[in-house]
């Protein structure tokens, strides 16, 4: 197996090199920046270039799985594409082993472009803070480090799956950036949903909470339901001197175990993807 | 018309592609923001806030605004890098008149396609910006700034050239188109700070929720001097004998908050600076591309 992974992995140098030097930059760029918007977060200006955080916070979440993307279109489409697949194929035991070889290699690229990034957004989440902190992220998208890692091999899957079907390169990095979008998106969107629905009060000095939104609730700590707010909300501003905002999250258990279901599924959607390209390259003809 | 056709045929599956997501993204975008209302039990400032940031709009709006770029980037890619990756480069530039004409032969059915996808989405985001922004006028507002309009013609077109160097430079397709979505990602927000930096901005006390056609450009502290300082610097000025409580005294009294806007007005320059400076990158990108494909072993 080794022989095999080192020539997918040397056939892609370049564009492992691409992503490795941009999650490099990306993960020095993001700890640079997170001690600056420490060192001003205590009093609470707003420097020019603090939109820069937001922007970063996207890249973090995109970075990944643009490269898994990339490493499963440069795999297996472009292979097809050239036409090399037959030879390829040739000279493998069976093409289900060629296509084990293959994925494990970019498995392995995958995790050297995507382990960085998670490595930073795990230490600002579990130490840093500040205004770069793991506990919130743009559109809700939940940035675990462990997520960080699924999801480009999920998006490396889709991209496999995308470039047996479609057999030319260019076509199914587009097409794949779509899809990948669409079923981790489908994902996120579940899991934000059920995260919402299992929001609780949270203190957020505590580590490894993660921050939901803020919510209405009674003086005693109970939450209202969207009724009770909507129906304290019609009191106008005199409703906040019965009712305060607080905020809402998960607890590190709750989140623990909710961010094992994500990881799980998200490695499944992966996996079958990868368990049906298999099908289809084992059934595809060697023209 | 023949030029045209032969154009068509040639990149039918990207044009078919990208065309469908178009269309499907504009419907949407039209439908959600024709129907879209806000609670009436909201505020209007929450009113405006769910608005524009609740997925759907993002989502659609978002696409749209991408849409070009990434089309200009695939295209780009595709006009050298694919005739390289494929090895019919030779062949191609052998029976053109020479390289240079070769090349502007298809950059120019290229960026003409790439403009009009542009035009087409700047022109749909519009209308949806200004359907969920009802009340603003906004051709003289920062209201979903980058998202509508001619910038999104400059950032097509920067994507292609970019696409175009990079492909005539590496060669292959897959890494050219990566590391072109690399780069534009490091561009687009250089030349949005290139079109605001020289624009005089409108210091105001506090934060004035009323300038909602306005883009915040720093928040600050007036310092005794009269100069627009950060928080942190003007509580420096404080003495140094004063107790806790005589400190926060001393804070809120000599370093009041104030904020600096560009107004809704400066929103046509600082879209024509930023224009500009996507244009430097294609000149230079093309002119490195072309430069290349000349200069280029067969």
């Amino acid at each position: 197996m080794i022989v095999p992974v080192r020539l997918a992995v040397r056939r892609l140098q370049l564009e492992l090199l691409i992503c490795l030097t941009a999650s490099l930059l990306l993960a020095a760029g993001t700890l640079f920046l997170a001690n600056a918007a420490a060192y001003t977060s205590d009093v609470e200006p707003v420097p020019s270039w603090i939109g820069l955080v937001l922007y970063i916070r996207g890249a973090l979440l995109c970075l990944p799985v643009l490269a898994g993307v990339v490493f499963g279109a440069s795999l297996i489409a472009a292979e097809l594409d050239q036409g090399t697949s037959v030879f390829a194929w040739s000279v493998a035991l069976d093409r289900r082993r060629w296509l084990a070889d293959t994925a494990v290699a970019g498995v392995l690229m995958v995790l050297a472009v995507s382990v960085p990034i998670a490595g930073v957004t795990w230490v600002l989440g579990s130490s840093m803070g500040a205004q770069l902190d793991a506990t919130s992220s743009p559109w809700g998208v939940d940035p675990s480090a462990l997520l960080l890692i699924a999801r480009p091999i999920a998006a490396f899957s889709i991209a496999a799956l995308v470039g047996a079907i479609l057999g030319r390169s260019l076509p199914t990095l587009i097409v794949a950036i779509l899809v990948s979008c669409l079923v981790l998106g489908a994902l996120e969107i579940g899991f934000s949903t059920w995260r919402q629905a299992e929001a609780a009060p949270i203190d957020l000095s505590t580590p490894s909470v993660l921050y939901v939104g803020d919510r209405l609730a009674a003086m005693d700590g109970r939450l209202l339901s969207d009724q009770e707010a909507s129906a304290a909300a019609e009191n106008g501003a005199g409703y906040l001197a019965l009712y305060q905002h607080v905020p809402v999250g998960l607890t590190p258990q709750a989140r623990a175990s909710m961010l094992a279901c994500q990881v799980g599924l998200t490695l499944v959607a992966g996996a079958a993807a990868l368990l049906i390209a298999g099908v289809l390259i084992e059934r595809r003809r060697p023209a | 018309m023949t030029v045209a056709r032969l154009w068509l045929r040639t990149n039918r599956r990207i044009v078919a592609f990208v065309g469908l997501v178009t269309i499907v993204a504009a419907v949407g975008g039209l439908l959600y923001a024709s129907t879209v209302t806000c609670d009436p039990n909201l505020s209007q400032a929450a009113c405006e806030r769910f608005l524009n940031a609740n997925p759907p709009s993002t989502a659609f709006t978002g696409v749209l605004a991408l849409l070009p770029i990434l089309f200009g980037i695939v295209l780009g890619v595709g006009a050298v890098g694919r005739e390289l990756d494929d090895g019919t480069a030779t062949f191609a530039w052998s029976i053109a008149v020479n390289r240079r004409s070769w090349l502007t032969e298809r950059t120019v059915q290229d960026a003409i396609a790439t403009a009009l996808l542009g035009l087409a989405c700047g022109a749909v985001n519009a209308v949806i910006v200004a359907k969920l922004n009802p009340g603003h006028d906004i051709a003289a507002s920062f209201v979903g700034y980058g998202l509508w309009g001619p910038i999104l013609i400059a950032r097509g077109l920067c994507g292609y050239a970019i696409g175009l160097v990079l492909g005539a430079l590496i060669g292959r397709v897959v890494a050219a188109v990566t590391l072109g979505l690399i780069v534009v990602a490091i561009v687009t927000p250089i030349a949005l700070i290139v079109g605001r930096a020289f624009e005089p901005a409108t210091i105001v006390p506090g934060h004035d929720r009323s300038l909602s056609d306005a883009m915040v450009v720093e928040v600050g502290a007036l310092a005794p001097n009269g100069t627009f300082i950060a928080e942190i610097d003007c509580i420096n000025y404080a003495p140094p004998d004063l107790t806790s409580d005589e400190r926060d005294a001393w804070i809120s009294d000599a370093c009041p908050a104030i904020a600096s806007y560009l107004l809704g007005s400066q929103m046509p320059a600082v879209e024509v600076r930023e224009a500009a400076a996507l244009g430097i990158v294609v000149l230079l990108c093309s002119g490195a591309a072309f430069a290349v494909v000349a200069n280029r072993r067969p």
